[in-house]
């Protein structure tokens, strides 16, 4: 093994132990802090907020067609439940836009 | 337990399947960077972060930008500060050894699924390590598909591929809905995600607009409650 593997073998690890730490972290930080009231309404609506924040701008880049296809997705997975239909649906959608219209 | 485990890991599937666009692309980028097989196996396994690794990838080259790499993986994971937190009422009642040794497969993908079944039914955190395990399956065959063949696949995007997590994700996000409580938190939160998308490169819009929006939440509550 060279230097150069030697030193992205150490990078590779390092990288893992960061990223390994927040995910950890995040947990223990989050029992600490899930006594209070305050706190535990922020972690209640974490998930949504940041799935949210997720999607949000690479719908409104993609256009009228990512919009009219997450629209029709949330609106159909509240409703029906079925997780797959409302992926269909909203697939082809996009695949209508981007190669027909 | 076991069969939390099973349920997680076929719940994962579709999804998984997604990540496998992702992991393709990946792969081939690798491959044309001069990251070998090893080297993307071991992150595969050790980082397990895809837009972190995508980024590794990115800015790979010889001499190695220390620093610059190792940086970038901690802002762009940050957000796993967040989904570790939110993690923890599914975690409640296990051991400081279970908690150890079934964080370290969360990624962006298995926690939605869980987070938003955890809504409907009552699971343990094996389930999210189900899922957990089948997209570190998912990953290593499309990554290390992709730098095997990748000379052959020369745009994987153009298929359209690059939206079905943003539409999955989509089709998640619905279960969050709250009803009257949600509209404006999520509102602050789309407008600061996508403001952050624009002007702080990286992945900060996923924290920002997290965030915030989770703070608008809690405050609403705060002052409701306060009236009572």
């Amino acid at each position: 093994m060279n230097s150069f593997d030697m030193l992205a073998l150490v990078l590779i690890i390092l990288s893992g132990i960061i990223t390994y730490s927040l995910r950890f972290g995040g947990l223990l930080i989050g029992n600490m802090l899930s006594k209070h009231k305050f706190i535990e309404n922020l972690i209640k609506a974490l998930p949504g907020t940041l799935l949210l924040s997720f999607i949000f701008p690479s719908i409104v880049t993609e256009g009228i067609a990512g919009v009219i296809s997450a629209l029709s997705t949330g609106i159909i997975a509240k409703k029906t439940n079925n997780v797959l239909i409302a992926l269909l649906v909203g697939m082809f959608i996009i695949i209508i836009f981007r190669n027909i219209l | 337990m076991k069969s939390n485990f099973i349920k997680g890991f076929s719940a994962t599937i579709p999804v998984g399947l997604s990540v496998c666009a992702y992991g393709l692309v990946l792969g081939v980028l690798a491959y044309s960077k001069g990251v070998t097989f090893f080297q993307l196996f071991a992150m595969d396994l050790i980082t397990f972060a895809g837009s972190a690794q995508l980024l590794m990838v990115e800015l790979w080259r010889d001499p190695l930008p220390f620093s610059e790499i190792l940086f970038a993986v901690f802002a762009i994971n940050l957000r796993y500060l967040l989904i570790g937190a939110s993690l923890t009422p599914l975690f409640k009642n296990t051991s400081i050894f279970e908690k150890m040794a079934l964080m370290h497969l969360v990624a962006d993908e298995n926690w939605a699924v869980t987070m938003s079944r955890l809504k409907e039914e009552k699971i343990t955190p094996y389930f999210l390590f189900g899922g957990g395990i089948c997209l570190v399956i998912f990953w290593l065959l499309s990554t290390l598909g992709g730098h095997t063949f990748g000379f052959i696949i020369s745009d994987p995007y153009s298929v359209g591929l690059d939206f079905v997590i943003i539409i999955i994700f989509t089709a998640l996000v619905a279960n969050f809905y709250d009803g009257k409580d949600s509209i404006f938190p999520w509102i602050v939160a789309a407008v600061f995600s996508y403001f952050s998308f624009l002007f702080i490169p990286g992945k900060w819009y996923i924290v920002t607009g997290g965030l915030t929006g989770a703070l608008v939440y809690s405050f609403q509550k705060y002052f409701k409650e306060d009236k009572k």
